[in-house]
């Protein structure tokens, strides 16, 4: 079903803008240039994003700062197994995706844990991601509470999860 | 976000060096390469996403989008130009249906508009990024997808669970970008 929707809406556009005299042509290669500057626009931005994600991840910072979490994490009833991803979530979307397989894999894709991991992917967002290029496009410098508020909503979502997958 | 970047370079680089030295470089040119062939990717999406979004806003269907969410995007982001709406609209919508390919490069446009040369960041753009950093997706495909393939007897009841804290985290995002952002509007 969700597979006819987008290009159903695509040839309906199309015959919108052939009923307007709208050049579709025309104003599809305008559009698709400016695509061309937005990537190169943000391109260094994601590079230096995922140079540093890659880096912790490798080097085992996140292992390490897992471990050093897990306790703290387990105080606010979040599963200690989940403590590596919780902490990757907001830098990369598709390196959490991976880990929710292997989480899927390893607790079966029913169980408690499943079920949460499931829940904070689906809430949260790649929030380091998001605000690298989104503020890569504009002159303000200060942007910390802006930031602030995103993480502390990610960190209640993940909270709520662990919560509200108890109940439902 | 500069001292957030040093202290993850600096921090893991010091790891690197502690564990396995050798493989510190192979690592950073590893992902920086990585990080090329995904912008390569995403350089194909934009320019389709970017194209139709193109069309929309030159036949006039974006503003009629616009049009309809005027009220609840005026509601949240105060005083805004139309041209911005329309393209927020875009954004929002797109967030809604899954699409996160096609609500970047508008919300991208729109903050490039809203840009005011000014030190501060004002409450819209506050509130464009904070929106777009919750998810507002109703239906989850790829987590349900997911699940189904590794054999779950009851997939899609993780739906509820996720529009339940997505509505709540988005509503306390909105409250706290408005409290934080009042005095600029």
């Amino acid at each position: 079903m969700s597979a006819y929707i987008l290009p159903v809406l695509i040839i309906l556009l199309l015959i919108y803008a052939f009923i307007k005299k709208i050049n579709a042509y025309k104003s599809f290669t305008k559009g698709a240039l400016e695509g061309v500057k937005l990537v190169l626009d943000i391109l260094p931005f994601i590079v230096a994003i995922m140079l540093g994600v890659e880096l912790m991840r490798y080097s085992g910072v996140t292992d390490m700062l897992a471990k050093l979490l897990a306790p703290f994490f387990g105080f606010l009833g979040i599963p200690t197994e989940l403590c590596e991803f919780v902490l990757l979530r907001p830098f990369t979307g598709a390196g959490s995706l991976a880990l929710l397989d292997d989480i899927m894999t390893n607790f079966g894709p029913d169980s408690y844990v499943t079920r949460v991991a499931c829940t904070i992917m689906g809430t949260g967002e790649t929030v380091f991601y998001v605000s690298a290029i989104y503020f890569s496009q504009i002159s303000q410098k200060k942007i910390g509470i802006a930031l602030a508020i995103s993480l502390l909503v990610s960190f209640v979502s993940v909270i709520l999860s662990c919560l509200i997958c108890r109940f439902l | 976000m500069n001292i957030i970047w040093i202290l993850m370079i600096v921090v893991s680089l010091v790891f690197c060096l502690i564990n396995e030295p050798n493989s510190a470089i192979t690592i950073m040119t590893d992902s920086t390469a990585n990080s090329v062939t995904l912008c390569i990717s995403l350089l194909g999406i934009y320019i389709l996403w970017m194209g139709i979004i193109q069309i929309m806003q030159d036949s006039g269907l974006a503003e009629k989008l616009a049009k309809l969410l005027k009220p609840v995007i005026r509601l949240l982001f105060g005083n805004i130009s139309d041209e911005v709406c329309a393209l927020i609209a875009i954004n929002i919508s797109c967030n809604i249906l899954g699409l996160g390919n096609a609500s970047t490069p508008a919300g991208l446009k729109a903050m490039k508009l809203l840009d005011n040369q000014k030190e501060n960041l004002t409450l819209p753009m506050a509130m464009l990024f904070c929106i777009n950093c919750c998810s507002l997706q109703i239906f989850p495909t790829t987590i349900i997808s997911m699940r189904s393939s590794h054999g779950s007897t009851n997939s899609s009841d993780i739906i509820l669970p996720i529009i339940i804290v997505s509505a709540i985290c988005f509503i306390m995002c909105v409250c706290l970008v408005r409290v934080f952002y009042r005095r600029q509007v």
